[in-house]
């Protein structure tokens, strides 16, 4: 990634350079069913998006899997998530605790997939900071937004970063912020968040720490390098669904606070 | 293969009975006073019988007590005829003048007229930095890597990429010596430019393969470039004014005809032109390299002589505070050589050799950064006994220690802790001894023996290993400089030629390499913070066998040239990577990497008009170069990234009269193997693309046209001067460089293939200039 950029910064800045849409022909891999589901620490809502893999030029949108029957497993009982349509797949109001397994089971057309996910602890954020930064070549002026939270120093941790900035969100797969402890272990850490937009005076930025197990994060991870890497060796990340599904079951253990930006 | 390698080393031992007399010394350019490599001996009343200098320029002759002619001849030289009585050992130290025609500036090689048939070695491109000078390149800049990849069988790693392929060969399995002396990273501005200075530079080989056995450490190449000695007659400056850079090089004598010097700099200003900019990021942004080469030469005697050369460059790129990225070598080379005797020639060095890279991001409290480097300190001993006519001996020894420091985060901002990963530390050693033996007028071979040897230091710290899984399955604490793995294993070399007659030959050659440190990278180009890693308890030393056979032919007395080699290698031990794998400070980086096996073989084809006002060539290479690594592509081969099929270049180079040049060239390559989505799906919304075999999809087929025209000025005594201009791309194809996939603007929830081109058409003007 940071080569493309210098690459590309360095010819444009020398000589321009071009794009263009091309025809590009791709074989086509065989059809696979994907689950992306996941639950939160607290009580809240267990969810599951059912869908089939598609040609990669293909329509639209995924098809939906509709007639799946997917059930919760923590370890004793089996909780059915209902059928909400569309692919969607939901059980509400699900007390999740920390340190607990949980089972995703899937049943379509047939075939069974399963899923095993840990809870982990969650980390407070203690505060956020807002900056202001003069106009760059990496953003606008404005206030570039720290968080501040303390590490446990006990274990390895990981983190999905998230954000919202005057009611914009930063936060989808696309301008999530991974972060893990292996450089600041035990550590008071200071963040900024350069991958946000910066925020002005009188917004209220809502920020999100979102921990996750080592797996989830992995995957994420390998999400992330796959849209915005550069690796010469591509790979699908590692679902925790066997029997050759995609997506993942993941867990997040969440910490939000809000602030106003004041001078 | 040991017993067959000591039969012809007796057979040197019983020739001779009759008295044998020798003749030596040097040949220079009596302009300048500069060393000519390769340049002849022959002897006019048994013509195939002669000797060739060294790259000091010594020549050593014995022959039989006799009179003779002697013909002293070098490629753009006038021959010089000496009578000579040979009853004792004599000394002839020569300088040959320059052609009277210009012919010198428009030849296309170096190489003495029919060296391609005749000579026993096969597999070795020669360029010298004067013949190139008409052949168009990007921004005017002279670039002898560039120029390389027009030759069959060595490839371009694309615009926007550094490193360059050889017979199907990583960009890491290329040993490029400047002077002896290892350059680690050989591209500026990520590989738009080669480091080296062509005003700096004498000579410069490529061996594709039948290296001698003097040359070892990498599976695929040697690319050995000798830098100029600088004029020990008289004082000169040179240099040029380009679009993106300028040169000046300054020579001169330190005691006439006794020791010289030559300094040479480099540096582009891209970044000149930014501060006019209008937009203010690009004002704030810097942007530039240079290039530093300095070498001094002083004869103490005539046994004796020593040389200082080196080189330092830097690439800095920055973008106000918030950003900046530096990278570098630097080589020094101390050498020494030594007449034991007419004989036996000695050349000692000292060597050290450096590459580092550093980034930081961000400013003040928030910044970090990451530094890291290669260095290595280098001791070799070389020999050379000129036996006979029939028999030149070569043999030596080779010490490296070298230090990686794979790595180290710089942080002010207070919620890093420190992180420095240990230094790797580790020898390489070789012993070699080759010889080249004249069997008959038709037949002769190039055979030698190189052992070489590594050990995996320790440095006060645990080494880990790993198994297939990337499991730790065994610590254990190593003190500094005690042997942690030991790696060790015999190099054999051959390299034979059969004239076929007195224009035509056959040729084959064999050889083995072993390669103890290795590049990694983990992105589709190669980029300055690749780092390399030595062969450790997990990494064993890469093995490359090649073997090549080849015709040779020229026609109309050497005025074209014409051959044909094949090869086919075998790659042990090569290096990929796990599905996600991270590099990026990683202290236990080995447990990322896979293994596997590799094949690569081609067909090169070169004709090649060498004489005349029009000169070039045309090349075709068909070549693959496949991979099998352990949990890669469900275990099967897949193509390597450097597998391009089909690759053409046209050269042409026309003198229309003593003022004007005109040139042309165009290449063909097949598109780069990548690895594209055959699927996808969808997570959080998003669509994910997904993937399947390794490396299946192509780029689209990469061709250019470039052209070129020099305009010379009146050459007077005092000043020369000309004029280069160039055309890159002609027809301005957009050749790819990434192609992404992306959302349709047109067409929301559609995904398209979004190519990205680095140039169209690029213009350039350079000047030069020479007094």
């Amino acid at each position: 990634m940071k080569n493309i950029i210098l690459t590309t910064a360095i010819s444009f800045a020398i000589l321009g350079s071009c794009t263009k849409i091309i025809d590009v022909e791709l074989d086509e891999a065989d059809k696979r069913t994907t689950i992306d589901a996941q639950i939160e620490l607290g009580t809240k809502s267990v969810t599951s998006k059912i869908t089939t893999s598609g040609n990669f030029f293909g329509a639209n949108s995924n098809p939906a899997v509709t007639n799946a029957a997917v059930t919760l497993n923590d370890g004793t009982t089996d909780f059915p998530l209902i059928n909400m349509g569309n692919g969607n797949y939901e059980l509400s109001n699900f007390s999740a605790t920390s340190g607990a397994n949980y089972t995703m089971k899937v049943t379509e057309n047939g075939q069974t997939y399963e899923a095993q996910t840990t809870m982990p602890n969650v980390v407070k954020i203690d505060t956020l900071l807002a900056t202001f930064t003069p106009q760059s070549a990496f953003s606008d002026s404005g206030y570039l937004i720290n968080i501040v939270f303390r590490d446990p120093g006990a274990e390895a941790n990981y983190y999905r970063i998230e954000l919202d900035i005057a009611g914009e969100r930063y936060g989808t797969i696309e301008d999530m912020i991974l972060l893990d402890d292996d450089l600041t272990n035990g550590n008071i850490v200071n963040f900024p968040l350069f991958g946000a937009d910066v925020a002005q005076l009188g917004d209220t930025v809502t920020c999100y720490l979102r921990s996750l197990n080592k797996q989830s994060f992995d995957y994420f991870n390998a999400v992330d390098e796959l849209l915005f890497g550069n690796a010469a060796t591509p790979a699908n990340p590692k679902s925790n669904f066997d029997n050759n599904a995609l997506g993942n079951f993941s867990s997040f253990a969440n910490d939000t606070l809000t602030i106003i930006v004041t001078q | 293969m040991k017993k067959l390698l000591i039969i012809p080393f007796l057979l040197v031992c019983f020739q001779g009975i009759t008295q044998k007399f020798t003749v030596s010394g040097s040949i220079k350019d009596a302009e300048n006073g500069e060393d000519l490599i390769g340049a002849t001996i022959k002897v006019k009343e048994i013509p195939t019988t002669g000797a060739v200098t060294n790259v000091y320029g010594f020549y050593s002759l014995t022959l039989e007590k006799g009179s003779y002619t002697l013909i002293f001849n070098s490629l753009g030289f006038d021959p010089i005829e000496k009578k000579v009585v040979l009853d004792e050992n004599k000394k002839f130290n020569m300088e040959l003048s320059s052609a009277s025609t210009k012919l010198k500036e428009f030849e296309v090689t170096g190489e003495i007229e029919d060296e391609n048939v005749s000579s026993t070695s096969m597999g070795i491109e020669k360029l010298d930095p004067k013949s190139i000078e008409s052949i168009p390149v990007l921004l005017g800049e002279k670039d002898i890597v560039k120029t390389f990849t027009l030759m069959p069988g060595i490839k371009s790693g694309g615009e926007g990429n550094g490193g360059f392929f050889v017979r199907g060969g990583g960009v890491d399995q290329n040993l490029i010596l400047l002077d002896e002396a290892v350059v680690y990273n050989a591209s500026h501005l990520l590989g738009f430019f080669s480091v080296f200075n062509s005003d700096a530079i004498k000579d410069v080989s490529l061996y594709k393969g039948g290296m001698p056995a003097e040359y070892g450490g990498r599976g695929s190449s040697v690319m050995d470039i000798t830098m100029k000695d600088g004029n020990s007659k008289k004082f000169g400056a040179s240099g040029g004014l380009g679009v993106i850079s300028s040169r000046l090089t300054l020579e001169g004598p330190i005691v006439k005809d006794k020791g010289s010097f030559v300094v040479s700099g480099r540096r582009s200003y891209a970044d000149i032109f930014l501060n006019f900019s209008s937009d203010e990021n690009l004002r704030e942004s810097t942007l530039y390299f240079y290039d530093l080469n300095l070498k001094a030469n002083y004869k103490i005697d005539d046994k004796n002589r020593v040389f200082l050369s080196g080189y330092f460059g830097r690439d800095v790129f920055g973008a106000g505070d918030n950003f900046g990225f530096n990278w570098g070598n630097a080589t020094g080379t101390l050498r020494w050589n030594h007449l034991f005797s007419d004989k036996l020639f000695s050349n000692t060095s000292l060597i050290a050799s450096n590459y580092d890279y550093e980034f930081k991001v961000g400013a003040g409290e928030d910044g970090f950064g990451v530094k890291a480097s290669i260095l290595d300190y280098n001791l070799k001993q070389d020999f050379s006994y000129y036996y006979n006519d029939k028999n030149t001996i070569k043999f030596g020894v080779n010490l490296i220690y070298h230090t990686f420091s794979p790595g180290e985060l710089v942080a002010e901002n207070p919620s890093f802790n420190a992180n420095k990963l240990t230094n790797n530390l580790a020898t390489e050693s070789a012993v070699y001894i080759q010889n080249e033996q004249k069997f008959s007028e038709v037949f002769s071979i190039s055979y030698g023996l190189r052992y070489s040897f590594f050990n995996y230091l320790g440095n006060n710290d645990s080494i880990k290993t790993f198994d297939t899984e990337g499991n730790q399955t065994a610590i254990e604490f190593v003190e500094k400089h005690k042997t942690s793995k030991f790696y060790g294993g015999l190099e054999p070399r051959l390299a034979l030629k059969y004239m076929l007659d007195e224009s035509s030959s056959f040729k084959l050659s064999y050889n083995r390499n072993y390669q103890y440190i290795h590049l990694l990278s983990n992105t589709t180009s190669s980029s300055p913070t690749d780092s390399w890693v030595p062969s450790s308890n997990n990494i064993k030393p890469q093995i490359v066998d090649q073997i090549a056979i080849g015709y040779f032919k020229n026609f109309k007395e050497n005025t074209y040239e014409f051959s044909v080699e094949t090869y086919y290698k075998n790659l042990q031990n090569q290096i990929d990577y796990k599905d996600g794998a991270n590099l990026f400070l990683n202290g236990d980086v080995e447990k990322e990497l896979a293994y596997g096996k590799g094949i690569a073989y081609g067909a090169e084809f070169y004709f090649k008009k060498s004489k005349g006002d029009f000169t070039g060539w045309i090349s075709y290479t068909y070549s693959r170069s496949l991979r099998k690594v352990d949990g890669v592509n469900n275990n099967e081969y897949y193509p390597a990234r450097q597998d391009l099929i089909h690759d053409i270049s046209l050269v042409g180079i026309y003198k229309l009269n003593e003022k004007w040049t005109v040139s042309s060239s165009w290449v063909y390559t097949t598109g780069i193997a990548v690895t594209f989505p055959e699927g996808r799906y969808e997570v959080e919304g998003r669509v994910i693309p997904y993937y399947s075999d390794r490396n299946a999809s192509r780029f689209p087929a990469y061709h250019r046209l470039d052209f070129g025209v020099t305009w010379y000025n009146k050459k007077t005594d005092k000043f020369e001067s000309n004029w280069n201009f160039s055309i890159y791309n002609a027809y301005a194809r957009e050749n790819a460089f990434s192609i992404d996939f992306i959302e349709d603007p047109d067409n929301p929830g559609q995904t398209v293939a979004q190519q990205t081109a680095l140039f169209r058409i690029i213009p350039s003007v350079t000047y030069n200039f020479k007094f």
